[in-house]
């Protein structure tokens, strides 16, 4: 059944695997850490690489994402890790599960100053490369962040066809997200999960695609897969999956769709147990968030939604960033559509999460207990990408549906 | 003729957008990625190298920081993250510092790495 499948069909297949060994190996080291199960985690991801490089011979977008993996890959094996996040919290936290041979181990709230409530599905897979290698290094253990950005970027090679496109997205994610895709931070793989996986949803709800040979197994399968990694790897994944459940449930009800329970719950309900469990454990052993725990966020927030300075600095923080320029063009070229189109409703639902992201980003940053320059300083950048990843997706969903719409009436 | 025009500027894009990863980009990293130690000149403070190689030397679990090795952001928090396994405890007897920082007077000195000197408070 596999062999006869098309290359697209085979290669979602695996990146769903790929996904679904990312998720066993956080549980693997809960349950039973060994070098063993290291070694086993290691030949699933290096069976599921030889299988998506023959399911690449007949696509060149495949080919080119796994050649752009390959080139991160050595980027980041050539780059020290220098970056304050990444040192203080993701490498420090896998280099705390390998040495300690536990997964919990930060959850001690040992070096408090690392941030110990952050999910640990990435340290993880360090801890395991660091195992299979035999020792640490400043240098190595990031290239295994390198691995989780391929299942997003098959998804974009799937569906941005023909390959000048998919390369339009990876040369403006490379110019948007640059060297945070390498240097350890998380930021730029949580973008990547955040627009993969509003991409499989809007193909399994909006019928966008319809024409691409694959079957609603494979989709589903996927995008559990996408939703469960994106919710472990930064508690922004969490957030960004309600307000996908949100804006999904919302474009259903306008576009006058059924809401499907079931179907929706199968696809959610995966990822919000791994990080119900997640967030228990953290309550379990008394570790809390520092945004929600210093101080009180919701006077805090009161206290600044009637400060104009501190509103205009959030405002300008955010939003006053060069990739802005993809909401209006956004906005410019849905018009071109008609609002029954798949086009249009794709680009709805996106803009949706784009903008109500945004929004929830302006209210943490409205009630952060920490001096709010220093944390706009430190951070906005960083956090505004998701919603501008999502921005330039929905340009290119428009236009490349504008460009074959034009291409059909010649 | 456009079909091509179209994908030598994607090509284009794409090598432009490329260079933002050659800054940071050292070859002997690569060459040396999975080399014990590898990457720690490059990413750390000097005094923190030379910490790391006194607690190592001494196979000490437990350590305390005075003055600016404890005191600056950078410093502690790199201490703390590349020392690991070994531990920061305030209560620990093996005390750091960076020479010329006033110790308590129960410390003595018993070994030094360039210009971090290991201390022996009782």
């Amino acid at each position: 059944m596999f062999a006869n499948n098309p290359p697209e069909s085979k290669a979602l297949w695996l990146s769903a695997a790929l996904c679904l060994t990312f998720v066993a190996n956080q549980y693997l080291w809960l349950f039973s850490p060994s070098y063993i199960s290291s070694v086993v985690v290691g030949l699933s991801i290096l069976t599921i690489l030889f299988f998506m490089i023959r399911s690449a011979k007949k696509s060149p977008e495949i080919t080119f994402v796994l050649l752009i993996v390959c080139f991160l890959g050595i980027m980041a094996l050539g780059s020290a890790t220098s970056a304050w996040d990444a040192r203080s919290i993701w490498l420090f936290h896998a280099k705390r599960i390998y040495f300690d041979n536990n997964l919990l181990a930060q959850l001690d709230n040992y070096a408090a100053f690392s941030h110990n409530d952050y999910p640990v599905l990435l340290p993880a897979l360090s801890a395991t490369l660091a195992r299979i290698v035999g020792h640490w290094n400043e240098v190595f253990p990031k290239v295994t962040n390198v691995l989780f950005i391929l299942p997003p970027l098959v998804v974009i090679s799937v569906t941005f066809t023909p390959l000048r496109y998919t390369v339009f997205f990876v040369a403006s994610l490379f110019f948007m997200a640059g060297r945070l895709l390498t240097n350890g931070f998380m930021d730029g793989i949580l973008s990547l999960y955040i627009v993969a996986s509003l991409i499989l949803l809007a193909i399994l709800f909006f019928g966008w695609k319809e024409h691409l040979k694959i079957s609603k197994g494979v989709l589903m399968a996927s995008a559990i897969g996408h939703l469960a990694v994106l919710v472990g790897i930064k508690n922004e994944g969490t957030m960004a999956a309600l307000i996908i459940l949100f804006c999904l449930v919302v474009s259903l009800a306008i576009d006058k769709k059924r809401i499907e329970i079931r179907k929706i719950s199968a696809l959610f309900l995966p990822a919000f147990v791994i990080s119900g469990i997640w967030l228990l454990l953290c309550y379990q052993y008394g570790v809390g968030n520092d945004v929600a725990t210093n101080g009180n966020f919701t006077s805090t927030l009161a206290g600044r939604l009637t400060d104009a300075f501190s509103i205009h600095s959030i405002a300008s923080a955010l939003y006053y960033q060069k990739w802005i320029a993809f909401l209006p063009l956004c906005i410019f070229l849905i018009y071109f559509f008609q609002k029954n189109e798949t086009p249009f409703k794709t680009a709805s639902f996106l803009l949706r999460f784009g903008l109500l992201y945004s929004f929830s980003l302006f209210f943490i940053y409205l009630g952060t207990p920490h001096d709010l320059h220093w944390h706009l300083a430190t951070s906005a950048k960083r956090t505004a990408l998701p919603f501008f990843l999502t921005f330039m997706t929905c340009f290119l969903v428009l236009f490349t549906e504008y460009a074959s719409k034009n291409n059909n009436k010649k | 003729m456009k079909k091509n025009i179209i994908i030598t500027l994607s090509i284009m894009f794409l090598i432009l957008s490329s260079l933002r990863f050659t800054d940071t980009f050292n070859y002997t990293l690569l060459t040396e990625a999975f080399t014990v130690n590898s990457g720690a000149r490059e990413s750390l403070p000097a005094e923190i190298i030379s910490l790391n190689a006194l607690i190592t030397k001494e196979k000490i679990q437990k350590f305390n920081l005075v003055g600016i090795l404890n005191d600056n952001a950078l410093f502690h928090q790199r201490a703390v993250e590349y020392t690991y396994p070994a531990k920061l405890d305030l209560n620990a007897k093996d005390t750091f510092a960076i020479k010329g920082t006033p110790v308590d007077i129960s410390c003595k000195l018993i070994n030094h790495q360039d210009n971090v000197e290991h201390y022996v408070c009782e």
